[in-house]
């Protein structure tokens, strides 16, 4: 259950309890009293009954007939009644008053002896409207407590939802932190836990730049000491391989310390935050590339007959498909396993590497671009690049199991045709911003 | 013909050998290991590319690419740094390029020399797409043999296009290259794109500055 509906009912819940004892004592203290008032003149009636029938006074009526409601009765020892006002039928013998129906309506009866005749006095009051009185009231005050609970409930909710507002606002803020580059969450409101919540998360991002910093840092002191040597290294056995083409073992020093410089560029470019670097743009046949790292990789079957131009960084689509071919040999085991096909169409150019090793399962097939995941003896990191630099492109990339059996990875770019204004007579680039 | 010299910046002794070696075969290469050293020899003799390492023992790299900023040379960086390279190009606009270490020899020598044949390019006078023809020195436009009028920035555009064909200008790159500042809007540039089309497409010379949809202006090199 959310904080703002727990501190909603929670208020509501507490209004409930208020209202219902605070009606329930005040109808208790009406009922307590409205009922001793009854009964107080009820049996001040009976005494004035009886006084005037012991000492009756000229002219004074004991009840005024008209009144409704009111009765007298004078009731002899044999239980007949001798005298009645108000009513014919006997009324019940109540020494203490009691409260029964007659003809419908809620009486109170009491009676008293009358001399030592055994003959009583018996009086009734019509309590009907009192009672109704207290039924109203009953009523009113259930509808007015129900009211009150409703609306505390809602000023609780929106209450709660006021005061939660921030604590909103910094989820929203947080939410938005990009997690490559974390920055701070801003909040200048004025509640002390929103604040220190904010204060905390802050301090924790404020860690993880420092952290993402330092090992950036790192990673570039290595760059730097092994910049030289890797260069030379590589340098000098691509030489002596030119010389000695026969040479396995010297072929196999010279691939794998390309290999290392390939792996560790990709480590730098991300090392470097490259990644965010604007692109270079500038029209690049896709074709010069394919044709390029395929020469990096003798062996490797290339099927590019038409020219593909882009609008592209040059560099970077190169380390796109660098990175595609050799992810294939590595899954192969050789460059002969590896078949790259350029197809240059209208809109967009689709660019396909597939390898004849043993493939990706579904599981391996969803995760493949993730940072991190590695096919055989890749780095992990070369197809994360490869598809960030593809999107940035405004291409897409994707990976697929081969008819082979192996991998098949297709990238898609937008061709130069579909990025040329086709109406270059007005000037105006359609970028929306023609204001 | 004249070879081009080169200077290099470059504190490994190994592999500033290997780069005199490798350069060597086209051009006329000095080698020092400090950038101070790099200042006082790229001030007192002419080179046409500086190949500098950013990591220098005595100063910041950087210092010393700013510090060449007024030089004739193109400049080459070699860094682990690629965000400082793009600080540094940015303040060269076109003369200076960078590679990361570690690198392949053929990549480094590609880069050079592309620097060099477009500083051939620069510097032979002409510049050339199509039937279209700028004379730099006389900051003249020729199309199929007629002079075309142009005003000092639809030539000064045309002259920076045809000197990057195939590079894409984006309009703010342009504003910055043309007006310098910023209070000039793209719309100015839009304007003026606009007049070029007009006039060369008067004289015949055709399509010559494309549109790049949401990303700015194309010239294509007659071979693309």
């Amino acid at each position: 259950m959310s904080l703002r509906n727990q501190v909603g009912l929670g208020v509501a819940l507490l209004a409930l309890l208020v209202v219902a004892a605070s009606t329930g004592l005040a109808y208790g203290w009406f009922v307590r009293d409205q009922a001793a008032e009854l009964r107080r003149l009820l049996l001040e009636d009976v005494a004035r009954v009886a006084a005037l029938l012991d000492a009756p006074v000229l002219g004074a009526a004991f009840v005024d007939p008209s009144t409704p409601g009111f009765a007298v009765q004078v009731v002899g020892a044999d239980g007949r009644v001798v005298l009645a006002w108000g009513r014919e039928e006997p009324l019940p013998l109540a020494p203490d008053p009691v409260q029964l129906p007659l003809d419908g309506r809620r009486h109170l009866v009491a009676s008293a002896p009358w001399r030592d005749a055994g003959g009583t006095i018996r009086v009734a009051h019509d309590v009907e409207a009192a009672l109704r009185t207290r039924a109203d009231l009953a009523r009113s005050l259930a509808s007015g407590g129900a009211l009150a609970f409703l609306a505390s409930t809602f000023v609780g909710l929106v209450v709660a939802r006021r005061a939660l507002r921030p604590l909103e606002l910094v989820v929203e803020r947080a939410r938005a932190v990009d997690p490559q580059a974390p920055g701070t969450i801003a909040y200048a409101g004025s509640s002390r836990e929103v604040r220190a919540l904010t204060d905390a998360l802050n301090a924790t991002l404020a860690a993880i730049r420092e952290r993402t910093r330092r090992e950036r840092a790192f990673l570039l002191e290595i760059a730097h000491e092994l910049g030289a040597p890797l260069t030379l290294v590589n340098y000098h056995l691509a030489a002596l391989r030119r010389e000695r083409p026969a040479d396995a073992e010297l072929v196999s020093a010279a691939d794998a310390a390309q290999e290392l410089l390939r792996t560790s560029q990709d480590l730098l470019v991300l090392a470097r935050g490259e990644l965010e670097r604007p692109l270079e743009l500038a029209l690049v046949d896709l074709r010069d590339l394919v044709q390029r790292v395929a020469g990096e990789y003798p062996g490797v079957r290339c099927d590019a007959p038409e020219p593909a131009p882009v609008i592209g960084d040059a560099d970077r689509l190169m380390q796109v498909v660098r990175n595609l071919v050799r992810n294939g040999v590595q899954a192969a085991g050789r460059p002969e396993g590896v078949r790259v096909a350029l197809e240059a169409g209208a809109d967009e150019h689709r660019l396909r590497v597939e390898d004849d090793g043993p493939g990706l399962d579904a599981e391996a097939l969803s995760r493949v671009f993730e940072r991190g995941f590695r096919r055989g003896q890749g780095s992990g990191v070369g197809l994360t690049i490869s598809r960030d630099l593809v999107e940035k492109h405004g291409g897409r990339i994707a990976a697929a199991s081969g008819p082979g059996g192996g991998a098949r990875f297709e990238v898609r770019l937008p061709s130069l045709a579909s990025r040329v204004e086709d109406d270059a007579g007005d000037g105006l680039p359609d970028d929306g911003d023609r204001s | 013909m004249r070879r081009e010299r080169v200077l290099i910046v470059e504190d490994d002794a190994r592999l500033a050998e290997v780069l005199a070696r490798e350069l060597g075969r086209g051009y006329d290469t000095v080698v020092v290991g400090t950038g101070r050293d790099a200042l006082v020899r790229a001030e007192t003799e002419p080179f046409a590319l500086v190949l500098l390492d950013l990591n220098l023992p005595d100063m910041d790299g950087i210092e010393v690419a700013e510090q060449l900023e007024g030089n004739d040379a193109d400049v080459v960086m070699l860094t682990a740094r690629g965000d400082l390279a793009s600080r540094v190009r940015g303040l060269y606009a076109g003369a200076a390029d960078y590679l990361a270490k570690p690198f392949q020899m053929e990549e480094l020598l590609a880069r050079v020399y592309a620097r060099m044949r477009s500083r051939a390019r620069a510097q032979s006078g002409i510049l050339r797409r199509g039937g279209l023809t700028l004379s730099t020195e006389e900051r003249a436009c020729v199309v199929e043999g007629v002079r075309v009028d142009l005003s000092a920035q639809e030539y000064h555009l045309l002259e920076l296009m045809l000197e990057n064909q195939g590079r894409v200008f984006s309009k703010d790159t342009l504003v910055d290259r043309l007006y310098g500042t910023a209070d000039v809007g793209p719309n100015a540039i839009e304007a003026v794109v606009s007049r070029v089309r007009k006039k060369l497409d008067a004289a015949g010379a055709g399509t010559v500055v494309e549109t790049i949809r949401g990303l700015g202006y194309l010239v294509r090199p007659d071979d693309a």
